[in-house]
């Protein structure tokens, strides 16, 4: 769309409107002062939020498999009830108790902590549910053969399971990445306003923010130098994982 | 699971509960207890310090009565009631059209995928000069066309429908993927019948497509409907609460309540308004998908 | 800024000694800060805060008394802090912060116009209106005076110099409808519509400086901050006007108020927070605060300073303001009551309208403020009233 290729010419500024710049009105000023400039912290932000979309999706993964292979292919005690629990888990909104949650999360000293932000947003019942699924499609005799030959459950899941069930992975992986990347109210709330330590997302924010409050001379490119650095890693991701993605959110639209 | 020892089938248990440890009790500290302990402080007056009183139903008193709360819940109210109904549609039109086997379909349907994939903050930060009255793209054109350059993020009028108009954008493309996948699970058979019977296209609509992407488009309109009643960012972003209260929203009272004003009693009361709301909705649209599947 | 060289000083003197400034931030966001760092147990050890937000923390038994420090610090001298701002740190006959910094408002007026109609700048409210009238027939200045007529901010020192005030001392009864604010708010409304002196739309609000930077204005009552950034707001102006203290009614008081320096209470080194607090209170730093921040010192020494007379004069001049002001009530609703109800519901529509009736308008908000003050006390009647 107009709109995306706008973040690319956003690098320059021109009035009128010139929708494809020709390479010579490019410049890359805004691009580095990204990097450079004191006020931006970019680079720390962009190290916080890959941290934190990593981290939450690799927890994500290896906690949803886990649950959920149990749930699929163990005996659990209590199985309906849990279940049950997680179905209702899922429809919670974040927003109903994100205050509390903030309230916990600052008592446990986990305030401006990386592992105050990765730790809500490492599992989701969505995703416990989502490896129920894929996993429970993993074919029965193959684990009964596992367990005959003495294989301890560990085994069994992370050297059998999850390699036949990797497009669910894949989809839990990705769906976890972005909505690391891209979550900010939380983010938000549990780091200090004052300090550098902030998420990309945050940065962006505080920036777009900043050109309503005096906004005379906004500093155009900069601002979308920001967003289009903060974007590509997702996009990235995306580009990559596009069919778990779409495959995982049609699963959970059409069955949940 | 058959021929092994009830030894066997103990230790089974005690491992699987152990699989099952990690995910419950993270989700029990990061869900269960802000849960519980949001309904339990919204009957209390807690100050930002954590000092606690009882309260009552006050807070509710005062959800229900405050003009700031009262011009949330309509702004919210508005905003959704706006939102889903164009969501819809737009998301349906996209995904029809993306349907059609024509050359450089593919090509097509990535440019239009691509708000899914850019960063929600980023695309707010892009709207922000898009929606610029000086500078932006947007009023340029309308100055084009001869109108007069509008106020968008500035304006009472011009604000919340802005803020829809943001939202849209990604919202639609991301439903159009999930319609389009279930567009093109319709059979085609299905079609050829209702041509040999001699319906148009209109026809064809109502009583192929519509039927056939019925439960899915339950689900996009309630997860948009859910969506929109705890829309925070482009409102945080770009007009905290608006021209005069005009994009305050739920979700942006509750935060500024608990942390601006520093009134967590109330602040949590708000979410529980909202979390009751939203069991309501979910329930409503639970009935209703499984009508439609019958 | 400041505080960094400050914290590099100190570190300079005390070796071995890690001073971390935490943030420099907006008042949005501090009292997020603070709440959050408290619940997470990391508050910082010495803050600066304004004067009424200090009171939140005390009620929670937050902050570290700090009488023993200054009554074992011979190297510090609370007295020489204006004695409304000594005052404002005490709570509850404990000495809850110190002193650091205080803004007041004055009189801004333009030399040449005043030189144009031979005229000094006025002591009294009465000077004024007659000043104004010789302004607008000499110097052909139509509304010549000019202040903020909807923010209550600038009313408040009116009505204490007519005997007036908000909240009574015990902050359980609101006493707007005695005679002294009916007063200071019928002298504004002449201002405007009976004088004539005083242009009425900025009492719907318009942009006062807006008026002093283009000329429509020769005299305005604005705040200490602005002194040392109007020539940078107003390079034309420069050397055009001067300040003066705010004139006076039947008594001689302005506002007096700022920033407090507090110790948290449960701080890991309270000497050391201590010998912080009072070495940025020094002379020397305190003089630094003035250069680097162009806001005025709080310790009467460095204004009486040579040095600083020659490099601030304007504020030097209004060295008066520190010793004839006092600050509002630190009443926990104040905030409530001061702005939905008096700004809002009793000066705005006092103001804007030539034929408002104040005394009703006045009696009507008492009520209304002293509603939420008693839904305020009974809703925590276990609190104890301010102490004195």
């Amino acid at each position: 769309m107009i709109r995306g290729a706008l973040i690319d010419q956003g690098m320059w500024m021109h009035r009128p409107i010139i929708l494809l710049p020709s390479p010579k009105m490019l410049t890359l000023r805004a691009i580095g002062n990204c990097f450079t400039s004191q006020r931006i912290h970019l680079v720390r932000a962009l190290i916080n939020t890959t941290a934190v979309a990593s981290l939450s999706a690799i927890l994500n993964v290896i906690y949803a498999s886990m649950g959920g292979f149990a749930l699929a292919k163990m005996r659990v005690p209590f199985r309906g009830s849990i279940i049950a629990l997680l179905v209702l888990m899922i429809m919670v909104p974040f927003e109903a108790m994100m205050i509390s949650l903030f309230l916990v999360i600052a008592k446990m000293h986990l305030f401006n902590t990386l592992a105050g932000i990765v730790l809500p947003l490492s599992v989701s019942a969505f995703n416990v549910v989502l490896m129920w699924k894929f996993l429970s499609r993993v074919p029965d005799e193959l684990i009964e053969a596992a367990v005959i030959d003495g294989a301890d459950w560990g085994t069994i899941l992370f050297r059998l399971a999850m390699p036949v069930a990797a497009p669910g992975v894949a989809t839990v992986f990705v769906l976890s990445f972005v909505w690391g990347w891209e979550a900010f109210i939380w983010p938000l709330m549990i780091t200090d306003p004052g300090s550098d330590f902030n998420v990309v997302q945050q940065v962006l924010a505080a920036q777009t923010r900043g050109t309503l409050a005096g906004g005379i001379d906004v500093d155009w490119p900069q601002l979308m130098a920001i967003a289009l650095i903060a974007t590509i890693p997702m996009f990235a991701v995306f580009a990559f994982g596009q069919r778990f993605f779409v495959a995982g959110l049609t699963q959970g639209a059409v069955k949940g | 699971m058959t021929n092994r020892s009830a030894w066997d089938r103990g230790r089974e248990r005690v491992t699987a509960m152990a699989f099952l440890f990690p995910a419950m009790s993270v989700l029990t500290i990061t869900l269960l207890i802000p849960l519980l302990l949001s309904v339990g402080l919204s009957f209390t007056h807690c100050s930002r310090f954590l000092s606690i009183s009882p309260a009552g139903l006050s807070n509710y008193k005062t959800v229900l009565s405050s003009h700031l709360t009262l011009k949330s819940l309509r702004n919210t109210a508005c905003f959704t009631t706006i939102f889903v109904p164009c969501n819809a549609v737009l998301a349906m039109s996209l995904a029809m059209l993306l349907n059609e086997r024509a050359r450089g379909i593919r090509l097509v349907r990535l440019v239009c995928f691509a708000p899914v994939a850019l960063s929600g903050i980023a695309a707010i930060s892009v709207f922000r000069f898009l929606l610029d009255p000086d500078f932006g793209p947007l009023n340029s054109l309308l100055a084009a066309l001869g109108f007069a350059p509008i106020h968008w993020l500035g304006s009472e009028t011009w604000a919340m429908p802005s803020m829809v108009m943001i939202t849209l954008w990604k919202s639609s493309a991301f439903f159009a993927i999930i319609l389009l996948a279930t567009l093109q699970d319709v059979p085609v058979s299905l079609y050829e019948a209702a041509r040999v019977d001699g319906a148009g296209r209109v026809r064809q609509f109502l009583h192929v497509t519509l039927p056939g992407v019925a439960p899915v488009l339950i689900t996009v309109i309630a997860l948009s409907t859910i969506g929109a009643l705890r829309i925070f960012e482009p409102m945080y972003v770009l007009t905290s609460g608006g021209p005069n209260d005009a994009t305050q929203t739920i979700t942006l009272l509750a935060y500024r309540t608990a942390f601006q004003s520093g009134d967590i009693g109330l602040a949590n009361a708000i979410c529980c308004s909202l979390l009751a709301s939203i069991i309501v909705l979910t329930l409503i649209f639970n009935g209703l998908s499984r009508l439609v599947r019958r | 800024m400041f505080w960094d060289e400050v914290a590099r000083r100190f570190t300079l003197a005390n070796p071995g000694v890690d001073v971390q400034v935490v943030a420099d931030l907006d008042q949005g966001t501090y009292m997020q800060t603070i709440g959050s760092r408290v619940i997470g147990g990391n508050m910082p050890d010495v803050m600066i805060m304004d004067d009424w937000t200090t009171v939140p923390l005390i009620n929670e038994g937050l902050l570290h008394p700090l009488d023993d420090f200054v009554a074992s610090d011979s190297g510090y001298h609370l007295n020489e802090f204006p004695a409304a701002m000594v005052k404002d740190g005490f709570h509850g006959g404990v000495r809850f912060s110190v002193p650091w910094y205080g803004g007041f408002s004055c009189i801004f007026y333009r030399t040449d116009l005043f030189r144009r109609a031979s005229l000094q700048s006025p002591t009294t409210w009465k000077e004024l209106v007659e000043e104004c009238h010789r302004l607008q027939k000499m110097a052909g200045v139509t509304n010549p005076f000019g202040m903020e007529a909807t923010e209550g901010f600038w009313i408040m020192p009116l009505i204490w110099q007519q005997g007036g005030d908000i909240v009574s001392a015990d902050e359980r009864t609101v006493v707007i409808d005695n005679p002294g604010c009916i007063e200071a708010l019928k002298m504004v409304h002449d201002f405007m519509y009976r004088d004539r002196i005083m242009d009425p739309s900025l009492a719907r609000g318009s942009d006062l400086k807006l008026y002093w930077g283009s000329g429509r204005i020769a005299i305005m009552l604005y705040g200490s901050w602005l002194v040392e950034s109007l020539d940078k707001e107003f390079p034309d102006l420069k050397g055009k006007w001067d300040v003066a203290p705010l004139p006076s009614g039947p008594r001689n008081i302005g506002f007096y108020g700022g920033q407090h320096l507090v110790m948290s209470g449960s701080t890991a080194h309270p000497e050391l927070a201590w010998r912080f607090i009072s070495f940025a209170s020094r002379p020397e730093n305190q003089r630094l605060w003035t250069d680097l921040t162009g806001l005025p010192p709080a310790l009467q020494s460095v204004f009486d300073d040579p040095g600083f007379k020659k490099e601030h004069p304007k504020l030097a001049s209004l060295r008066s303001a520190i010793t004839h002001g006092r600050n509002n009530s630190f009443a926990p609703f104040f905030e409530e009551i001061w702005y939905d109800r008096f700004v809002n519901r009793v000066l705005q529509p006092a103001m804007a309208n030539q034929d408002s009736r104040i005394p009703d308008l006045v009696s009507r908000g008492a009520a209304e403020m002293q509603a939420v003050a008693d839904q305020y006390w009974a809703s925590h009647a276990t609190q104890e009233g301010p102490r004195p």
